[in-house]
């Protein structure tokens, strides 16, 4: 031991008697001076008088202290000790000596901050070339190729973004469990961020015949303070999995405000998957593996084991929690809760989307469940007025008849009906129709304001409480809040999208060639998300290289009409370039991201729209 | 008329040419300052529109270079960005013929080209 340890001995009063050559080489004394000194790491001005003295309380009690201590050689550099300081105890039990093993660890310490460089690298490294792989494989499948070049071409694809996802998954699974890796507190507008994602998750379900829906709490304040990253993370990542183990069915993602304290409000996200396509032995498969699931509790649905990793971790250390659930064989429910901070102040760039009443609703369609000829005529009125699509149900037979004849984007539904109440009727909605008609918004309008009465019908289900008698603004507001706070989201082609790229500065170039316009579009879309990785990763590191970055990024958005992100972005690249700190700047850089997640998603959907324009 | 475009931002480049191979120039692109300088080496040019800030050699190390080493009086348009007067300036004293700030209307230059091309 002598050759890898420092070791010595000290009496009861911390003394030292005995020193090893290992230990007078540290200290570059003599053994005679060292006698009757006191151990060098307790003199090495790291640590407090308090916290040495807590120390000797222990090992006077005779336990055995195990601690890594920071100690400074008289040449100025920093060692890391792992010491152990065993007392050994005299015939009445009490401690007379300490023998003192200390191990030098210090340079696995300083491999730790190099893997963290590397790992930037590595990152970087890696992702550059698949990228152009990805792009190559994409430019030859459209160089006119015969069926079986076809058909390897579209395995290359597919196993090349499968590594993608892998190699990106490692990338994330490292970065989580390196020492620095900390959430962000930023504002977070959780409504925004998953109608988002939804969209782009619609873009790229493609063939399978699945219905996605969101459902959201109008209790949720547009503005917490959480981190907006990985909450995206965990919901992709729940999402690709519901993807891949889902043909024919529905994916359900709900939002719920759970518990609100007076600072803090925990939120609760479901993502659920039902296959309806299941045949009886698919169903015995997918119970194995999920059992299986259970037990290795890495594996849900999907292929990936390390996506699932990730979630739960990022959920456990975001001090979340979550809990899984099978449903009759044919799909599972996974929940998850995480606590956020309020926002006390709202911030420009994270205002919600607001829906403007008139023009914007035109489109949708309402249910209205009402018995009384009166009441029928004022909504009659009130939809001719504001433009809704309508159909009237006397009674709550009739309304469960033409929800499965016909599709609706909403129901009005009366509570005091002849025949069948309305309490019935939701709860029949909710549990007896096909998906994805029992996930309609459902707004109760009752005369009745018992809070009781009013939670039930929460619970069973409806979207949101109106009383009579109501004013006219007031049915309209509510509409208009449970539209966009709970909406169906159907195939991609929901018209009116209002998306904040505007191609105006680009076809000053284009002058209207599609090609052209594509071929930047595409750029943008699968370039972007590897110029932000990057700019994270100088973001606190180094100033002036993402001040450059920024200042390319900003022509790029610039010329897609992102007017509010290019704002930003000059707004940071002239701060960073004025100073060295980055702290003031947390919040902005944190929007950037944002903003840009969605500008990528506003350039996808409008890639698919210019594609399937074009062929028409 | 055979024109140099240098300018690091891929989707401005790409922009760049395609609207001006659309009014029918001849276009060359680098996207650094080390394959311009390159070019500006091998090749002669009707016209040279650069970016200040890109990477190896800066836009006014390439000026200089087309005045001072190649002895050349090719027509030099500079983009610049907000915020760069002062290299602006420099440009200018290092014998650039024109400016246009970032973002620009891509028919303002057009007409800025045309306008170099006839002196």
């Amino acid at each position: 031991m002598d050759e890898v340890a420092y070791v010595l001995i000290t009496d009861d009063k911390g003394s030292i008697t005995y020193v090893n050559d290992k230990y007078c080489k540290l200290t570059n004394c003599t053994r005679e001076e060292l006698t009757g000194q006191e151990i060098c790491i307790f003199k090495s001005g790291y640590y407090t008088g308090e916290f040495i003295e807590n120390l000797y309380k222990e090992i006077e009690k005779g336990n055995i202290s195990k601690n890594v201590f920071k100690y400074k050689t008289k040449d100025g550099s920093v060692l890391w000790l792992d010491t152990t300081i065993l007392p050994l105890s005299d015939e009445n039990k009490r401690p007379e000596r300490f023998f003192t093993v200390m191990f030098d660890i210090t340079n696995p310490i300083n491999n730790i901050e190099l893997k963290e460089e590397y790992r930037t690298e590595l990152s970087h490294e890696i992702r550059t070339p698949l990228h152009g792989l990805l792009s190559m494989v994409d430019l030859l499948s459209e160089t006119g190729l015969n069926h079986e070049q076809n058909d390897y071409i579209s395995y290359i694809k597919e196993t090349s973004t499968h590594l993608e996802h892998l190699i990106n998954d490692l990338l994330l699974a490292i970065k989580i469990d390196s020492d620095e890796f900390q959430f962000e507190s930023v504002p977070l507008n959780i409504n925004h961020l998953v109608v988002s994602l939804v969209e782009l998750s619609n873009l790229q379900k493609s063939i399978k015949d699945i219905h996605y829906l969101f459902r959201i709490d109008q209790n949720i304040p547009p503005a917490l303070l959480g981190d907006p990253i990985y909450l995206r993370q965990i919901l992709v990542n729940l999402l690709d999995n519901a993807l891949k183990g889902t043909e024919k069915g529905t994916v359900l993602i709900q939002v719920k405000s759970v518990e609100v304290t007076s600072d803090k409000q925990t939120v609760e996200f479901q993502v659920s998957a039902t296959d309806s396509s299941i045949s009886i032995d698919k169903q015995k498969e997918i119970h194995e593996r999920l059992t299986f699931a259970h037990e290795k509790s890495t594996r849900l649905f999907g292929e990936s084991g390390m996506s699932m990793i990730i979630v739960k971790k990022l959920i456990v250390l975001q001090k979340g929690t979550f809990s899984y659930e099978i449903i009759d064989g044919t799909g599972y429910v996974f929940t998850f809760r995480i606590p956020y901070k309020k926002d006390t102040k709202i911030n420009e760039f994270t205002q919600p989307p607001t829906v403007s009443t008139g023009q914007q609703l035109t489109k949708y369609k309402i249910l209205i469940a009402e018995d009384d000829k009166i009441n029928q005529l004022i909504y009659k009125k009130q939809m001719l007025k504001f433009n809704f699509d309508y159909k009237l149900a006397e009674d709550g037979f009739k309304t469960l008849e033409l929800l499965q004849q016909e599709s609706f984007d909403l129901i009005l539904l009366d509570m005091q009906m002849p025949g069948m109440n309305g309490d019935e009727v939701l709860q029949k909605i909710r549990n007896e129709l096909p998906e994805p008609t029992r996930h309609i918004p459902v707004i109760c309008v009752s005369a009745t304001i018992q809070p009781e009465i009013i939670n039930t019908l929460m619970e069973t289900g409806a979207d949101a409480y109106l009383t009579k008698p109501y004013k006219e603004n007031e049915l309209i507001e509510i509409i208009e809040k449970t539209l966009s706070n709970v909406s169906l989201v159907k195939e991609a082609n929901q018209p009116n999208q209002s998306t904040a790229v505007n191609l105006d500065p680009l076809n000053q170039f284009a002058h209207g060639d599609v090609d052209f316009i594509l071929e930047i579009l595409e750029y943008f879309r699968s370039n972007t998300p590897i110029e932000l990785e990057s700019m994270q990763q100088n973001f606190k590191t180094n100033n002036a290289e993402l001040s450059g970055q920024l200042h390319k990024y900003r022509s790029q958005v610039s010329l897609l009409g992102l007017d509010k992100l290019t704002r930003l972005t000059l707004t940071l690249e002239t701060a960073l370039n004025e100073t060295n700190s980055f702290e003031p700047f947390q919040n902005d850089f944190k929007n950037l991201l944002v903003l840009s997640q969605e500008a990528i998603v506003d350039v996808a959907r409008l890639i698919i729209k210019f594609k399937t324009e074009h062929t028409l | 008329m055979k024109i140099l475009v240098i300018e690091d931002e891929v989707m401005v480049l790409k922009s760049i040419e395609f609207k001006l191979k659309k009014e029918g120039f001849d276009v060359i692109t680098a996207p650094d300052g080390k394959v311009a300088h390159e070019l500006l080496s091998k090749e002669t040019f009707d016209m040279i529109i650069t970016d200040l800030m890109i990477p190896y050699y800066s836009g006014l190390e390439l000026i200089n270079y087309v005045r001072s080493e190649l002895k050349s009086k090719v027509p030099i348009i500079v983009l610049s960005a907000m915020g760069q007067e002062e290299s602006i300036l420099e440009a200018f004293r290092l014998g650039a013929n024109d400016y246009m700030t970032k973002p620009f209307i891509p028919n303002e230059l057009i007409i800025r080209i045309r306008k170099e091309a006839l002196r």
